[in-house]
């Protein structure tokens, strides 16, 4: 038997790196920057006779958006170590060579002084970590993953660093991570590059940001506010074109559309769609040099009279994170059949991360920020969300029975969380929202569906459910509850102002005797009243969507309610997000 | 006539310490905050009243170079993390430990990380071809998917843990953070200006958990040298961190900064742990140390601040710098960044000739790196037996 | 001594909004409220600013030393630094609820605060004369009242406020504090001292999140005068009557010119007792407050 070595490696910085960002182009060119330095050292790995089995690179229209930031390949000649090298450099200088590409196209932008720095913050970016060892394939496979695994996690708990030696101080840092030096030229800021690319007054960028920012081409990116408002600009182009067409005509005299791509939901308002939201259009025409009364005039003329008949849009969006369950257990289990399995698997993670490009963009009305593999980050409408979520969900289980068929290894799941928040909010933010529900989602039991938003600056609402329990229907059936107007949110407020008033843990026997009633009968007290102004009479709790487990304990009661009355705040939610006709203020109570 | 003077500083009003990325990171002005003060900005706190206090004496108005010369003095010592039942005084046992980066949650339990030597068959290569760093020894980490870890630990949990003891608590989440919003008036129209919304995250020192015990408090309890002296400093509420957030102080014992009585005095091994941030003129390595053959390996070996003999450092845990952006308010302008190896980090020595370290107790809460006037790169001492993974 | 301090109450006239803020499409407007504790407060920020505009009668250089100087221009351009920028020597720290009205089958209301609230308002107003000591905490559920409380049955000693029915108890304490409050009332106030209640911290907690007062308040089309689509939200306010205690702190002037001591510019700050305007809501008749420090000598410094 002929040994091979097996060589794990990974690049960094990851999460912070993306969350990073200000601007829309900003995480979507970073992601893509991430992805192209993995596929660089990919390739150069490749180059020199290694064979990828994580990830599988499919050329062509069926390729991953993403390339993930863990490779793991087989090394069947030459050394592990030249390879890592080779990798690693590959990747270095193609970070380096892009942030230069871009320093010298943007001269208008960039302080000529500020070379040092910049060559410094390019140079020192990336985090390279590998292991590798010998093994004997394919019986030694499964032990030799292992190892390499353990040592790459060992190895991570130091990341060394240096002080930064090319930094000019009096500098203001960065506006994306607040440590780097900026490396914009100081004083006036006007025109040309300085608007092409929405740079604020006060906005610092590094040579970091600099590439995020200008690296793509402007109108190449949807903007965070046109994913948010699609459903309402659909609605507007549908229902009142001309007004649509009027606005659309506008904006094209002074702004660069964006390119819809295969987006085609895109075409309704291919422009940054916080235009249409009262109090952002003078701001974000003066950032484009307009002068304020101009500014003013348009929101008067073109966008008032919209809203006037419209309403106003409903501002949130979804930042949708999934991850599928238990991969590191199910590629542990199918290393016992060797490499070509998990390169078998490989390629099907690949083509499933080709298909959520498909089932965001193309189904739904959402954008992808990232897909490699089982790891999906995207925005989404707020009325395509939670389909676009059990869509997900459903290609992932369908794609993993159609790879692991036959392997006798259970099929892992995907859970997903869509964070919900403002469409203006930081897109670190965002993204952390999404990061959050996502968490929610896989709870201790995994297979599940978290919807977690963030309405006001404090107060946030989530609710989590697993796949098998069918949390799109339980919450449609909530959101069609309010639609009919017959549970009022006066009563959910209520019930959630009692529970408040009932302690989850009972101190006794005695006690919890004395409470679970109070509880049920509080609950059910408030549900049957009949509310001036509400039609029909009033509700049993199975009537308002809430199947109470009368034999359960007071906790298990309280815990109960509780997502009930969540699930009631966040289909309230839903259903603003959802257009209604004018003057139609249902939810009002 | 330097003094030294001990307090506690109570932010009344919460505390907002930004980081450097400024006001204008998105589109609805949502600044960063530190999720715990750094202890320069405790420091400038210090310089502010120490100016202030001087002003108020003399009756006269200090312009910004007569300020910056006066109180450069004002240096700052160790910084704790306090957290107290509203009503108590300040004793050891409220003090509040940032969680040892050799702790590790895995399905719900607390593990200590040992250090080991490399394993012959895996070889490893980092972000640059170092083969010290390759050498160092690595921890042992547990099967299983690791949890979070609280970032606080109690003086209970960490005392324990200096002696090779696990806590059974998984610590203490951080003060909580709150949002504040603010619009900012035009004065002429006395109306919002558009676009000109801040959102601040504040941290706040009081907490309720658990619900019905009663609130808590946390507070910074410091121990500072004043360049002269001033038994009343200082007298008054301080502005502490951005917006001057008034922060009330109260006099401490010098016992709030001893060391844990059941200190291990000797141990085979020395295991370092950082109270707070650290400075090093190569940014993770320690100062004082050189590489060297050791045993036939690439390694560090040198001496460190307190310590006798030559050591070899075995093994460090170290996350990703605490990048520190901070402003010069005489220049009035922005200080070049530092980057700082984070509160937390472990590191692992031997001494070269096989001998134990004596006088663990001396290294308790003692100076290490540069930037000691701001209270930086103070120790934790603690025991560790390099043979526990290693024979 | 770095900077003096002097305690104000804030007593509120009219219903007082005191928001985070009406940020970019956030629905609903709730009070300012410590996270942990729930506890209202006033944010010292927008207070500045009302008083900054209530003492504008102040000469030109003495209420800039105060108050630090205006930006030129407003938004981002405006946010630059300028030769001659100095910090306002004023700190207007936050006020935090110490009592809140709560309707009372007698007495129409009581003032009810708790042991949290009291311990919190007496580390601002340490060193005053005549400040209570600590309050207990109270074991259970329950009330503690002065002698000659109007909010409770004198046979059946219960308190009974909003639906809750708590036992209340006669404590000196409770009326050592009303008087305390009340020496900031521009005259003799006998009101206080028979509603004050305390209770204990749990039923405070309770009543900070069910006794404020919330309103569903609609935006109209100023062209079309209707209801704007999805313009409708809920704006909570704290009540009138609504007590708070907060801190002013200074320093010395730092205006290059204007000689000014802490105690100066204390004094400018607070003169006598102050009608103030907070919040944009004149026109609703919301936002009227009191705020007025305690009369007396300045204090001594803390040790």
């Amino acid at each position: 038997m002929s040994t091979a070595h097996l060589l794990l490696m990974s690049l960094g910085p990851v999460q912070d790196f993306i969350a990073q960002a200000r601007r829309t182009r900003d995480l979507w060119f970073g992601s893509h920057v991430l992805s192209e330095l993995s596929l660089e050292a990919a390739r150069t790995a490749q180059k020199l006779q290694a064979e990828l089995i994580f990830p599988a690179l499919v050329e062509g229209e069926e390729a991953a958006p993403s390339v993930p930031n863990k490779l793991l390949v087989l090394v069947r000649q030459g050394d592990p170590r030249e390879v890592a090298r080779a990798a690693r450099e590959a990747a270095r200088t193609r970070l380096r060579d892009w942030g230069m590409e871009v320093w010298y196209k943007h001269p208008q932008l960039v302080d000529a002084g500020a070379l040092g720095t910049a060559q410094e913050q390019l140079g020192t970016l990336l985090e390279f970590h590998a292991a590798w060892c010998s093994f004997s394939p394919p019986d030694e496979y499964r032990n030799a993953l292992s190892f390499v695994e353990a040592a790459l996690a060992e190895r991570k708990r130091l990341r060394p660093f240096a002080p930064w030696k090319h930094q000019r101080g009096g500098r203001h840092k960065s506006s994306l991570d607040g440590a780097r030096e900026s490396v914009l030229v100081e004083g006036r800021r006007e025109g040309g590059d300085w608007s092409r690319f929405r740079i604020g007054r006060r906005e610092e960028l590094d040579a970091i940001g600099l590439l995020k920012r200008t690296g793509g081409k402007p109108g190449q990116f949807i903007p965070v506010p046109t994913i948010g408002l699609a459903a309402y600009t659909a609605l507007a182009k549908e229902t009142k074109a001309p007004a649509m067409e009027r606005l659309r005509r506008e904006c094209s005299r002074f702004l660069t559309p964006v390119q819809p791509g295969k987006r085609e939901w895109v075409r309704d308002f291919p422009f940054d769609a916080q235009l249409l939201l009262p109090g952002r259009w003078s701001t974000y025409l003066e950032e484009q040099e307009l002068e304020r009364e101009v500014a003013e005039r348009f929101g008067q003329d073109f966008v008032r009279p919209l809203l006037a008949t419209l309403g106003e849009p409903f501002p949130y969006v979804a930042c949708l994170m999934a991850d599928g369950d238990k991969m590191g257990e199910t590629l542990q289990t199918l290393a016992s059949h060797g490499p070509t399995a998990h390169q078998s698997l490989s390629r099907t993670l690949s083509g499933f991360a080709s298909e959520a490009r498909r089932i965001i963009e193309e189904q739904h009305r959402g954008v992808l920020v990232y897909a490699g593999g089982d790891d999906v980050v995207g925005f989404v409408c707020l009325p395509d969300a939670l389909g676009c979520a059990a869509e997900l969900s459903r290609a992932f289980s369908a794609a993993m029975k159609r790879g692991l068929e036959g392997r006798g290894v259970k099929e892992p799941t995907l859970s997903v969380g869509l964070g919900v928040g403002h469409v203006l909010e930081s897109l670190g933010d965002l993204l952390d929202l999404g990061r959050r529900a996502e968490q929610l989602a896989k709870g201790e039991d995994r297979n599940g569906f978290a919807l977690l938003a963030r309405l006001r600056s404090s107060r946030e609402h989530a609710w989590r459910l697993r796949w098998s329990d069918g949390p799109v229907k339980a919450i449609e059936d909530t959101v069609t509850l309010r639609e009919k107007g017959t549970l009022p949110m006066t009563k959910v407020r209520e019930v959630y102002t009692a529970l408040r008033r009932i302690p989850r843990h009972a101190v006794s026997p005695q006690d919890e005797a004395r409470w679970r009633p109070v509880l049920l009968g509080e609950v059910q007290r408030v549900l049957a009243r009949v509310e001036a102004g509400t039609p029909g009479a009033g509700l049993t709790p199975q009537q308002a969507g809430l199947d109470l487990k009368e034999d359960g304990t007071l906790e298990e009661l309280h815990t109960q309610v509780e997502a009930w009355a969540e699930r009631v705040f966040l289909a309230e939610m839903l259903s603003r997000a959802t257009l209604r006709s004018r003057g139609d203020t249902r939810g009002a109570a | 006539m330097s003094t030294t003077a001990r307090f506690a500083l109570l932010p009344r009003d919460g505390l907002f310490c930004k980081d450097g990325r400024g006001w204008y990171t998105s589109d609805v002005g949502r600044s960063h905050s530190h999720p715990w003060p750094p202890p320069s900005t405790i420091r400038g706190a210090l310089r502010a009243a120490w100016g202030q206090s001087l002003m108020a004496r003399s009756s006269r108005t200090l312009s910004p170079a007569q300020w910056e010369r006066e109180t450069q003095d004002v240096a700052l010592g160790p910084v704790l993390a306090l957290l107290r039942p509203l009503g108590e005084d300040f004793a050891p046992e409220h003090r509040m430990w940032p969680v040892p980066a050799d702790a590790l949650a895995v399905d719900g339990r607390l593990q200590r990380l040992l250090p080991r030597r490399p394993t012959r068959g895996v070889a490893t290569l980092g972000t640059e071809d170092d083969a010290a760093l390759e050498a160092l020894w690595r921890p042992v980490l547990p099967p299983g998917k690791p949890r979070s870890l609280q970032p606080f630990w109690t003086e209970d949990a960490l005392s324990g843990w200096l002696r090779g003891e696990t806590p059974k608590s998984r610590g203490q989440s951080g003060p909580p953070f709150r949002v504040d919003v603010r619009v900012t008036l035009n004065i002429d129209t006395q109306t919002a200006e558009p676009g000109m919304l801040y959102q601040t995250p504040i941290l706040e020192m009081l907490c309720r958990e658990p619900l019905g015990t009663g609130a808590r408090e946390w507070a910074l309890g410091l121990e500072c040298t004043l360049p002269a002296d001033a038994p009343d400093f200082p007298g008054g509420p301080l502005g502490l961190g951005g917006k001057r957030r008034l922060t009330l102080a109260e006099r401490v014992t010098p016992a709030l900064f001893a060391a844990p009585r059941g200190l291990p005095e000797r141990s085979p091994g020395l295991r370092l742990i950082l109270a707070t941030p650290a400075q090093f003129q190569r940014g993770w390595l320690p100062d004082g140390l050189e590489r060297a053959e050791y045993q036939g390996d690439p390694a560090w070996v040198g001496t460190l601040p307190g310590v006798e003999g030559q050591v070899v450092l075995r093994a460090a845990l170290v996350n990703r710098p605490l990048e520190l952006s901070t402003w010069d308010m005489v220049q009035r302008r922005a200080r070049a960044t530092r980057r700082l190896v984070p509160a937390g980090s472990v590191y692992f020595f031997e001494r070269v000739d096989g001998r134990p370290f004596t006088a663990l107790s001396t290294l308790w809460l003692a100076p290490w790196g540069n930037g000691r006037e701001e209270g930086l790169g103070r120790v934790l001492p603690g025991h560790w037996n390099p043979e526990e993974m290693n024979t | 001594m770095s900077m003096e301090i002097r305690p104000y109450l804030l007593h509120a006239l009219s219903p007082l909004h005191a928001g985070t803020g009406q940020s970019v499409g956030i629905i609903d407007l709730p009070i300012a409220r410590l996270r942990a504790t729930n506890i209202p407060f006033v944010p010292g920020s927008s207070l500045k600013g009302v008083l900054r505009e209530a003492r504008r009668s102040l000469p030109p250089a003495e209420w800039e030393a105060l108050f630090g100087p205006l930006r030129e221009v407003s938004g981002a351009a405006g946010d630059e630094a300028r030769e001659g920028d100095h910090a306002g020597a004023l700190v207007v720290g936050d006020a935090r609820l110490v009592a809140l009205p709560v309707r009372s089958f007698l007495g129409t209301f009581a003032w009810v605060s708790s042991p949290l609230l009291l311990e919190l308002a007496r580390r601002d107003l340490a060193g005053l004369d005549g400040l209570p000591g600590r309050m207990k905490r109270l074991p259970a559920t329950g009330a503690r009242v002065g002698a000659g409380s109007i909010t409770v049955s004198p046979k059946q000693r219960r308190l009974l406020l909003e639906d809750l029915d708590l036992d209340a108890q006669v404590e000196p304490a409770v009326d050592a504090w009303a008087r305390f409050l009340s020496r900031t009332w521009p005259e003799e106030e006998e009101g206080l001292r028979e509603r004050f209640a305390v209770v204990d911290d749990e039923t405070m907690s309770f009543l900070l999140e069910t006794a404020t007062q919330v309103e569903t308040r609609v935006r109209i089309d100023p062209d079309t005068g209707t209801v704007v689509q999805g313009a409708l939200w809920q704006e909570e306010s704290l009540p009138a009557e609504t007590l708070l205690v907060g801190v002013l702190a200074a320093g010395r002037s730092l205006r290059r010119g204007t000689e000014l001591s802490a105690t100066e510019v204390l004094e400018r700050a607070l003169k006598g007792t102050a009608l103030l305007q907070l919040g944009g809501k004149a026109t609703v008749g919301r936002g009227r407050c009191r705020l007025a420090a305690w009369p007396g000598v300045s204090r001594e410094a803390r040790p």
